[in-house]
Formats: C-alpha cells, structure tokens, sequence
C-alpha cells in the first residue's frame, strides 16, 4: 500500500471540509441569499402571486408604501415592541435571576416555573391568553373585579389603544424565561472569589452588583439584547394568534401586515416591498447595536 | 480513505435524488376542512364520487387555515409545477384571480349534463363565473342574512320579529331595557361588515347591489349615506358591550348562554348552537335581517379544476367536480357539514331543523333572484379588505363625522381601483 504524502493528505482535508460546507452553504445560498435577492426582484413587480407573468414597476410598491398611514402605523408597532424587548423581559429576567440565585428555597422548582412559559408554542400562549383576557368572564377582569378595581377591567384585545400592549403583556410572561435562564447561568459563572474578596475589602452589596456583577453579566446581556431585538423586527406568530392584527389594524406589525397584503389582498409586489423594507430597517436598528455591544464585550474580556 | 471517497458518492447521490424531479402526479383534493363535520363531510363526498366513479381514487390534502393558506399552497404549487387537480377555492374575485392567470379550467362542458345543475340559484351562478364561463362548482351554501334570537327573551317581553329597520330599533330598545345585551357582534374584519348588507340591499335593490359590486356606485352615494345611518341606529348603536374582544364563537356562548337576545351571523352559528343542545323552534329562531324583503345573502366553499394538471390526474378531476356537482354528492357533503346545497334537486332530507328552514328560504328567493353573494367577496380584494376594517373600526365607536370621513376614504380607493381595472361586472 502506498504511503500517501501531506499533500494528498491536505488535499483530503481540503474535500472533507468541502463536503462539510457543502449542505450548510447550499442552504444558505437557497434558502436565504436567493430567497432575498427574489423577493427584492418581486418588489419591483406588480404580481398577485398566480399569474405567471409578473408587471414592473419600478419603486412604485415603495412608494405607495411611503404614502401609507397603515404602513408607518406597522412600522411605529414594531419600534413599539423593539423597546419592549429590550427593557421589559431582559429587565424581568434579570431581576429575577438576581432573586433567584442561591438566595431561595426549592430553587430547581422556581427556575422550572419561571422558564416554562418560555416552551410553550405562542399559538397556544395566545390561546390561553385570550381566554384571559376576555372581556367579560376573563380571568384578568374577573381578578380585577373581585379585588376592587374594576375601573381597571378593560376590554384588552378588542380596544385599538391597548391591543399591543396586551399582547405585550402575554409576550412578557411567554419570554421572560428564556432572559432569566440566560442571566441565572451567567451569573452562576462568576467566580465566587470576586464576591469574597469584595467583601472582605468592606464594598457594600450595591458596589459588589455595579462593580463585579454587571460587567460578568455584559456576555449574557449581549445575547439577550441582540435575540430580543431580532424577535421584535420579525415578530409574527403572538401578534398574529392574539388580535390578527386588530382591531381594525391597530396591532399590526410589519410581519402580519405583509402577510395579509401577500395573502388575503394578492399583492405580493407591495408585501415583498414591506418585507424588503422590515429587512433593511432590521439591520439598521440592530445591527449596529449588536456590532457596538459586542466590541465592548470583547473589550471587557481583554 | 476510500471509506471517505465512498461516503462523498453517497453523499453526492442523496442530493442528487432530492433534487431529482418529483414522482408522477396523483389526483389530489385540496381542502382547508381539517377536523369535526367538515373533514366527515369531505369524506362522504369522496365517498359518492367513489361509487359513482369506482377504480379511480382521490387522493386529499388538508391545508390547514383558510382561503389564505389556501392561497399560499396553491402559489408555491403551481411555481414548482406540482398543483393538485382540485381545491376549495373562494367565490367571486378570489376565482376570479385564478382564473385570470390561466390557473384553473374552465367547467363548462364538464358538468353541463349534471342533473340539476343547471338550475343554481343566479346569485351563485354569477360568482363561480368569469366572463360567462363557469370555474367553479359550488358545493355548500351559507346565508348570512339571517338575524338568530331567543325565544325565551322574545317570549318573556312579549316582541315579534322585527321586519324593518325600525321596528329593530324598538326592539333592542326594549330588550337593553329589560337587562340584556340586544345584538351580539364579534371583532374582525368581516362580521360587523356582513350585517351591514341587508342595509345596502334594502337601500339599493337587487340591481343596485351588483352596480355597487361592480364600482358603478360610489360610497358617498345618497342612497349609502342613508343605509349607513339606518345601520348605524338599528344595529350599531345596539351591539353588545366590548363586541371588539369576542370572536364569533365567544360571542355564540354569550347567545347560548342567555345573555345576547339576538346574533346575525352565517348559518353555521345553527351548528355551534346545535352543540350546545339549542334547536330551531325551540329555543331559538330566526328572521331575515330587516330590510331583505325576502332576499337572502349568501357566502358559499366551492371547487375548482386546475389547467396545469394532465393525464389520467386530470380525469380524475373532472370525474370528481360532477360528483361534487351531483345532487348525490351535494346532498352527502351538506348534510354532514350542516350547510345547504347549491343543487336545487339535491335532498334536503337529512337537513337539521334550521338547514331545512334556510335552504326553503334559498329556494324561495331564487326564482326572483333574490340570492345575492356576500358582498366583500364582489368587490376588489383591496377594496373588501379596507370596506370591512373601516365599517368595524366605525361600528367601535360610530358619530356623523366618523361615518362621513370612512365613506370617503372608501370612495377615494374605489376610484384609485376602478382606474386600475380591478371591478368586474357581475
């Protein structure tokens, strides 16, 4: 048998690495480069999906868009739930994870409790919430009556000037876990020395969050700041399951529109341009967060 | 390092395999009937086109949703060249849109000779047709222009059945009087638009409500602005409390449970009512919504037959839209699904207490041609979309001026639309 010499065997490397690469690039190629590249051709269509012959249109689908209260309300919503996500659950989970962290009985149970919601599929977390939140009978207004408040009750999902915020309000308990799971392994890595020795030069428990447990806490934060400001751009599937859109349009985000411009009015030109668009405000906002965060995180390992 | 070489072919072969064209297509049925009486009445269609047509089998494919999943499969389908031979598609404009693109086939010669068929109700005839030819065949017929009430309440405060706008007026009145919610109503694009009809019906006329579908009638219109106010006293101004956060079902247990006098919601409001133990004639009723004169508005599934199926798929298809337009295959599919039949000459004899009642009122109307389509269904895609979210946000919280700025943001789209071409003249 012939003793093969390295560069057959660089060159064996080089095939394997190729076979490896191979299915994820084609995947990437296929289901994400030529999946945008065709939906920005679309944008410059007039298509109602079924014809076999598109129109161009040049940037008209855009600039109807820009014309569109209905759009710009979308694209308000979506900032609405970017600022969401990124105080309300981040901010909960944390403060859970701090509450949480060795200081609790039966913490295995409460760390069970806390993420659970997080696993449960959000077409059934809308389903429950809705029976929740129903008008008259719900467990929320019902809850509300019997401790005195009823001037709170509230028709939750059916009033255009609450509809998003209640559907935040479920999203809080279906995501908080997922935070607090990510900032209780993370503060679960800090060494316990720091803490020791902190104190036994005398900081007191405030110096000993702002000093040691923040900056150990900052990988964690990037992770759950960059994933929930993603959620927030691509939001679809609560919003949808909860209110439609609804009332009367007035919790549409830029996801839930597109889909009923594609798919209930057959304009998939203009619902190409919105997801053109929802991409590119995507990277906009958060891109430069994620790049900015990550350098400083990568600064404070160094 | 063969071991290697040989995993590569492997490799190389699977993904050749998968990119490999598909297998020879099978009939198939496309339906969104998932679960419950509509996937059993699926199933006892195929079972008649099975006996009529032995040897051939249909295969059938749930797509899971409504007429925009619906929408959404057929898309990717026909892009991979792959469509199913037959699928339950909208009336009106959504046929239309397929038809159009040279997506589906035209009926004409296939069911011609169809006992019966050839006597559908006119309202119906119009929206499976295009351009004079015939693209679908209509399976199940839904009125919603029938107000349901509670007899028990009615009896209790002495009413009779108001016939018009007023006299409705008078009587939820009476009712929110007595203590009870008087007209039920659920959130959505759709419901709260679908009670405004018999107005625009009463208002315009027969003929006036196909010109009105066709865009030869704007919405600031005299005659609109009146129904719209009559509306606007009789029904809106009576809805339930929070009807914004019901859907039609939450809204159904609040009828059920005594504490909504009257609901008008399609037919299929008699089989959720059915489940909850409540029969026709007894402790419910039901009157036509005032105004309609003994017309009847109606909603309906149907079938059409996809272009780009050939061979013995495409038979098998064709085979299968006669069953479906038999009165065999009608009268199978609708009694299990609790909806009436297009087919004059199907049998009503397994028809609950209200499906034989609504399907009388059908047969009545028909020879005036007072069966008239759903009226978002007639209008451009677009134009239906915007019509039925406006009219729900306004029925939220109606006032004069709320009604004058929706009737001419309305009539604004509907002269962008007409100047892009999308109204047809039903």
């Amino acid at each position: 048998m012939p003793i093969k010499g390295p560069r057959d065997h660089r060159a064996q490397k080089a095939l394997t690495y190729t076979l490896f690469l191979a299915l994820p690039v084609t995947f990437f190629l296929t289901a994400y480069v030529y999946a945008v590249g065709y939906t920005g051709f679309v944008s410059l269509h007039s298509w109602d999906g079924i014809s076999p012959t598109m129109r161009f249109v040049g940037l008209d689908n855009y600039g109807s868009l820009m014309g569109q209260s209905r759009f710009w309300h979308a694209v308000a919503n979506n900032l609405k739930w970017l600022a969401f996500y990124l105080v309300a659950p981040s901010t909960l989970g944390l403060a859970l994870a701090l509450l949480v962290d060795g200081k609790l009985k039966g913490e295995g149970v409460i760390k069970t409790l806390i993420f659970l919601p997080y696993i449960i599929t959000p077409v059934a977390v809308a389903a429950v919430w809705r029976w929740l939140y129903l008008p008259d009978g719900g467990l929320v207004n019902t809850v509300l009556d019997g401790i005195g408040l009823s001037g709170v009750a509230s028709n939750w999902l059916g009033d255009r000037h609450i509809a998003s915020y209640s559907v935040m309000a479920a999203a809080l308990w279906s995501t908080t876990g997922f935070s607090f799971l990510v900032f209780f392994s993370g503060l679960r890595s800090i060494p316990a020395e720091l803490f020791e020795a902190a104190r036994i030069d005398g900081a007191s428990a405030f110096t000993i969050f702002r000093r040691i447990t923040i900056p150990h806490l900052w990988p964690s934060t990037v992770l759950v700041l960059g994933l929930f400001g993603i959620e927030a751009m691509r939001l679809f599937d609560l919003v949808w399951s909860m209110t439609g859109g609804g009332p009367s349009r007035a919790s549409e985000v830029l996801a839930t529109q597109l889909y009923d411009v594609a798919f209930a009015t057959f304009q998939m030109g203009k619902a190409s341009a919105i997801g053109i668009v929802q991409l590119c405000l995507a990277a906009v906002l958060i891109l430069p967060y994620i790049a900015y965060i990550t350098r400083n995180v990568e600064e404070a390992a160094e | 390092m063969t071991t290697l070489k040989q995993n590569a072919l492997a490799t190389g072969a699977v993904l050749l395999a998968l990119a490999s064209p598909a297998m020879a297509q099978e009939a198939e049925v496309w339906t969104y009937w998932a679960s419950g009486a509509e996937a059993n009445a699926l199933t006892a269609l195929i079972g008649v086109y099975d006996e009529q047509y032995p040897g051939a089998p249909i295969g059938t494919r749930v797509i899971t949703g409504n007429t925009a999943e619906m929408r959404r499969a057929l898309q990717t389908a026909f892009l991979g060249g792959q469509p199913p031979a037959v699928y339950q598609s909208g009336m009106a404009q959504e046929l239309k849109s397929f038809a159009d693109a040279g997506r589906i086939a035209p009926l004409d010669d296939v069911v011609s000779d169809v006992p019966g068929f050839a006597d559908i109700a006119d309202g119906v005839r119009r929206v499976v047709s295009v351009d004079g030819h015939l693209y679908g065949v209509p399976l199940n017929l839904h009125v919603v222009s029938n107000v349901f009430y509670n007899k028990a309440i009615f009896d209790e405060l002495g009413l009779e059945v108001p016939t018009t706008a007023e006299e409705f007026d008078a009587v939820a009145d009476k009712i929110e009087a007595a203590g009870y919610q008087a007209m039920g109503n659920a959130g959505g694009p759709g419901w709260t638009l679908y009670t405004f009809y018999s107005f625009l019906y009463n208002a315009l006329g027969q003929d006036g409500y196909y010109a009105f579908g066709s865009g030869e009638i704007p919405f600031t219109d005299a005659r609109v602005k009146a129904a719209l106010a009559s509306w606007t006293d009789a029904y809106a101004d009576h809805f339930m409390d929070d009807w914004t956060g019901y859907t039609w079902s939450d809204t159904g247990a609040k009828f059920a449970e005594g504490e909504v006098a009257m609901y008008q919601m399609g037919d299929w409001l008699s089989a959720y009512l059915a489940d909850a133990g409540w029969t026709e004639g007894e402790q419910y009723g039901f009157f036509p919504a005032p105004g309609m004169d003994g017309g009847v508005v109606m909603q309906m599934d149907l079938m059409a037959l996809t272009s780009g199926v050939e061979g013995k798929a495409a038979e098998i298809g064709k085979d299968f839209m006669r069953a479906a337009a038999s009165p065999e295959g009608q009268a199978a599919f609708n009694t299990v699904k609790g909806s009436v039949a297009a087919n004059p000459l199907a049998s009503s004899a397994g028809y609950s207490a209200y499906g034989q009642a609504a399907f009388e009122e059908i047969q009545a109307a028909s020879p005036r041609g007072a069966v008239v389509p759903n009226m978002k269904n007639l209008l451009p895609v677009r134009l239906g979309d915007e019509f039925g979210t406006l009219v729900s946000a306004y029925a939220a919280d109606p006032s004069p001026e709320a009604a004058e700025e929706m009737l001419e943001t309305l009539e604004d789209m509907r002269v962008e639309v007409k100047e892009a071409g999308e109204f047809v003249t039903w």
